[in-house]
C-alpha cells in the first residue's frame, strides 16, 4: 500500500545552483504556486474578457469572487479597509487555488506545507503591525499591550499576555490552514488505500466514503481559505483602530 | 411627475424580492461549525507561543526550567485570551445573521 505521507514530499524538478548555501531548486511545491497563480491570472484575464452586461459562467466565477472578497473586507474592516482590498483579494485567491489544486489528482497541495502558509502569515503579520505602527506612532503601538486600567503590579504579567497573543497569531494562522490541508489529504490517501486492500468485493464501502469525503474536502478547501480571508481582515481591523 | 412615484415602488418591490430571495437562499453560516476547531487552534498557539519565549529567555540567561514555565503559564492566559475574543466574534457573528434574517 502506498504511503499515505508520500504526497507531501518535496520533490525537485530543476537542479539549480545553491545561493548563498540556500538551496533554491525548482520543485513541485514551486511549480504548483506558479501553477496557481498562473490559473488565477487566467481565469481573471479571460473570465473578464467579454466584459458582459448579463455575465455568462465564466465572468460570473470572478465577478462572485469579487463581490465575496469585497463584502467580508467591508464587513470586517469597513470603509478604512478599502485601499488594502488588492491584496486580501490575491491573497483569497491565491490560497483558493492552491487549496484547490490540492484536489486535483497527482497534484501537489502547497497549503499543506506549515513554511508556505507560515510564510503568508508573517507577511501579513509584519504587515499588519507595519500599518498599525504608521497609523498610530510607535508609542501608541506599545501602548495597545497594555489594557486600560491595569494595576500597575499586574502591569508587566498583562503585557507579556497580550503580546504573546499578539504573537500567537501568526502561528494559529498558518497552523490552522496546514493542519486541515494535511489532515484531510492523508485522510483520502488512507481511505483510497482501504479500498486497494478490500479488492473489488469489499471495496466499494471505502469508496463511497471517498467520494463523500472528497466533496467535503472541497468545501474545507474554500472554507479554510475563507477563514484565512477573514482572520487578515480582522487583524488589520485591530491595527487600523487600535483600541 | 408620475415617473418618480412609480420608480421608488419598483426599487422598493427589488429590495422586497430581494429580501425573500436572500432569506430562502442564505443557508446556516457556512463557518459556524469551524469556530470550536478555531478556539482550539487558538489555546494551542498561545501556549506555543509564551514557551517558545520563554525557553527563549531560559537559552540567553541560563536558568533553564523557570523561564520555560513562567512562559507556558503566561502563554496559557494568552490563549485564553485569544479563544475569549474567537468567542466573542463568534457570538457577534450569531447575532448579526439573527439580525439579518429577522
Amino acid at each position: 500500500m502506498a504511503d499515505p505521507l508520500h504526497q507531501f514530499e518535496v520533490q525537485s524538478l530543476i537542479q539549480l545552483p545553491p545561493l548563498a548555501g540556500y538551496n533554491i531548486d525548482f520543485t513541485n511545491a514551486s511549480l504548483f504556486m506558479m501553477i496557481a497563480v498562473v490559473a488565477t491570472v487566467l481565469l481573471m484575464q479571460l473570465g473578464m474578457r467579454g466584459r458582459a452586461l448579463v455575465p455568462g459562467r465564466w465572468q460570473s466565477i470572478v465577478e462572485l469572487s469579487y463581490g465575496f472578497v469585497a463584502n467580508t473586507v467591508k464587513d470586517n474592516v469597513g470603509s478604512q479597509g478599502r485601499p488594502y482590498f488588492p491584496f486580501i483579494f490575491t491573497l483569497f485567491m491565491f490560497i483558493l487555488m492552491c487549496n484547490l489544486l490540492g484536489m486535483v489528482p497527482y497534484s501537489f497541495t502547497v497549503t499543506s506545507h506549515i513554511i508556505v502558509t507560515f510564510v503568508l502569515a508573517a507577511f501579513i503579520f509584519v504587515g499588519v503591525t507595519v500599518v498599525a505602527i504608521m497609523k498610530h506612532g510607535l508609542g501608541k503601538f506599545l501602548g495597545f499591550f497594555l489594557p486600560q486600567g491595569t494595576p500597575w503590579w499586574m502591569a508587566p504579567m498583562m503585557y507579556l499576555i497580550e503580546l504573546f497573543s499578539y504573537l500567537a497569531r501568526p502561528v494559529s494562522l498558518s497552523v490552522r490552514l496546514t493542519a486541515n490541508m494535511m489532515a484531510g489529504h492523508t485522510m483520502l490517501k488512507v481511505i483510497a488505500g482501504f479500498v486497494v486492500a478490500l479488492g473489488i468485493i469489499g471495496g466499494w464501502a471505502p469508496l463511497a466514503l471517498l467520494v463523500i469525503l472528497t466533496g467535503f474536502e472541497i468545501f474545507v478547501a474554500i472554507l479554510q481559505a475563507y477563514i484565512f480571508t477573514v482572520l487578515t481582515c480582522v487583524y488589520l481591523n485591530d491595527a487600523l483602530h487600535l483600541h | 411627475m408620475s415617473e418618480r412615484p412609480s420608480l421608488d415602488e419598483l426599487s422598493g418591490q427589488i429590495e422586497r424580492l430581494r429580501k425573500q430571495e436572500a432569506k430562502k437562499t442564505d443557508a446556516k453560516a457556512p463557518h459556524s461549525s469551524s469556530y470550536a476547531m478555531r478556539v482550539g487552534m487558538d489555546l494551542v498557539s498561545g501556549v506555543a507561543v509564551g514557551t517558545a519565549f520563554g525557553y527563549g529567555v531560559d537559552q540567553l540567561a541560563g536558568t533553564l526550567p523557570f523561564g520555560m514555565l513562567i512562559g507556558m503559564l503566561l502563554g496559557l492566559g494568552a490563549g485564553v485570551k485569544l479563544m475569549m475574543e474567537t468567542a466573542a466574534r463568534a457570538a457577534r457573528a450569531a447575532e448579526q445573521e439573527e439580525d439579518n434574517n429577522g
